[in-house]
């Protein structure tokens, strides 16, 4: 990879890096330290990263070190800002993206990356396996599992409301 | 067993519990017309019994089991919803969507739980992920030193031998120098006397003057005019302006020599004859002076070459004589220092794998490598 792939991978790949990063971890200081970190390796690694697998390693690297942070910090704290932005106005449309987001922020860290790197990414099973070093068919498993839950917790919400 | 007051408590609870045959409780009512005092008793039994009421199970979702059929179509909605159905069963569910109502409220609902892909949350510090690559470095570690040892060599010769040459020679210290040669004679040998005036050259010029003079005694044969010509090309600029400023000096020293001539026959007037003398240095020395600064501003050679052809002619006419000009044409070649550090440049570019376009840094001094 050379310099202008790498500063091109970065105009391209950095957004959805950090929105990927940014929603599972809820802290925007954490997630730009995770962005700068992936980007630092894909850097470091440049002789040995082809251009066309630049994405792929990077949310690779952004992955494991999220999952690193997360076990390190343990304690997540919604920022506030973060959940005001996210809740909108009352329409049906913003109502169901809010407890959509409520039902995501249920899932478990892994079930939330698996299903956020398919409906955000457009990964598929095997590509997210690679990512989240876990085979087709766990993840196959565990993004169902995920969103059953996701429908369960919607049906519920909207029978309440 | 007949009831009777002895035993119809008995038959009073099970009666209450509705435990009796239909000929018992018709006993124990014909007992109870019999004995008022009982029926009291009995209707307190009755009142014990729990109301029955009307309980609904309101979601009953959970106790329902799916079938095996209703969790495969499940999960080709959750396939489909991930575009990962195969293309063979795509067909099938979308037909079943559209003529089932249950498939279809089912994918609707899973299809709520894609989150939107339009959603940007922009990184707004890129400027801080952009990088630009450096030139190679490479570290040498004990090489540095020696290197850096052999730059300060470098410069240090480079430096002593241009201050040396750049330090020419005045009109005022030409006139008041004396020459250090022993040959200050009028020139009636074969060999051209070039005589240094400046102290920097006094050293090589004795050099060169006694290698021209051993030449021309092993020899005996005195080189023409033409040889001169064939090795002018190769003569260095100071050279050239030193060999003019020698053969002015000549040209004085001769003519001390006709005035001492003619004061001794008393043909002509001392001071007359100074005048004349001087003036005709002069002038020589002024032209080669002009001719330096022309040389120096405009850096062509021709002006050079036509004073150097020019001071030749007047000795060669003067005289008429041929004369050998000796010449150190090493000191006209490249140096061994210059092609030793050509040679380091090369041996670096190689082992290095310097590609075009790159820079190669050494001990923090970079080098173009094209």
């Amino acid at each position: 990879m050379t310099e202008r792939e790498y500063n091109d991978c970065v105009n391209m790949y950095a957004d959805n890096v950090y929105r990927f990063i940014l929603k599972n971890l809820k802290n925007e200081d954490d997630a730009k330290d995770v962005v700068q970190t992936a980007f630092e390796k894909v850097w470091i690694n440049r002789e040995t990263v082809d251009n066309a697998k630049c994405k792929s390693f990077l949310f690779t690297v952004a992955y494991n070190s999220m999952i690193d942070l997360i076990r390190k910090n343990k304690k997540i704290v919604l920022k506030d800002e973060f959940g005001e932005r996210s809740l909108g106005s009352n329409n049906q449309q913003q109502n169901t993206k809010r407890i959509l987001q409520e039902a995501l922020n249920r899932l478990n860290d892994r079930d939330r990356s698996l299903v956020m790197l398919k409906d955000y990414e457009g990964y598929n099973y095997v590509e997210i396996g690679e990512i989240t070093g876990l085979n087709e068919s766990q993840v196959k498993v565990y993004l169902h599992r995920a969103r059953l839950q996701l429908r369960e917790y919607l049906v519920k919400m909207e029978n309440v409301i | 067993m007949f009831i009777n007051r002895n035993n119809y408590e008995d038959f009073f609870l099970l009666y209450a519990d509705g435990e009796l045959r239909a000929d018992e409780r018709e006993a124990v009512e014909i007992f109870i017309e019999e004995n008022e005092d009982l029926r009291i008793e009995l209707e307190m039994l009755k009142a014990l019994v729990l109301p029955i009421e009307e309980l609904v199970f309101i979601d009953k979702s959970f106790l329902y089991k799916e079938t095996v059929f209703e969790k495969e179509i499940q999960e080709k909605l959750l396939l489909k919803l991930d575009n990962e159905l195969a293309a063979s069963e795509l067909d099938s569910i979308n037909a079943s969507i559209l003529n089932n109502e249950i498939i279809k409220k089912e994918y609707d609902i899973l299809s709520k739980t894609k989150l939107d892909n339009n959603e940007k949350i922009v990184f707004e510090e890129k400027q801080l992920l952009y990088r630009s690559e450096k030139g190679k470095v490479i570290s040498f570690g004990w090489l540095k030193w020696a290197a850096a040892a052999i730059f300060i060599g470098f410069a240090l010769f480079t430096g002593a031998n241009f201050f040396n040459k750049t330090n020419k020679p005045s009109f005022t210290d030409i006139a008041k120098t004396k020459p250090t040669t022993t040959n200050s004679k009028p020139i009636d040998t074969n060999t051209v006397n070039v005589e240094p005036s400046i102290e920097n050259t006094a050293k090589t010029n004795n050099k060169e003057s006694v290698k021209r003079d051993e030449y021309s005694k092993k020899t005996g044969e005195m080189k023409n005019y033409d040889n001169l010509t064939v090795k002018k090309d190769k003569i260095t600029k100071d050279e050239k302006v030193n060999f003019v400023t020698q053969e002015a000096y000549r040209i004085i020293e001769n003519k001390k020599e006709t005035i001492t001539d003619l004061q001794k026959n008393n043909l002509i007037a001392k001071d007359e004859l100074k005048i004349s003398i001087q003036k005709e240095a002069t002038e020589l020395l002024a032209n080669n002076v002009n001719k330096e600064k022309l040389e120096t501003t405009n850096e062509n050679m021709v002006p050079l070459e036509e004073l150097y052809t020019k001071t030749l002619a007047i000795s060669n006419i003067e005289k008429s004589e041929n004369r050998i000009l000796y010449m150190d044409e090493d000191n006209i070649k490249k140096t061994k220092v210059g092609g030793f550090f050509r040679k380091i440049k090369r041996l670096v570019e190689r082992t290095a794998n310097i590609k075009p376009g790159n820079r190669l840094q050494i001990a923090g001094f970079e080098i173009a490598s094209k």
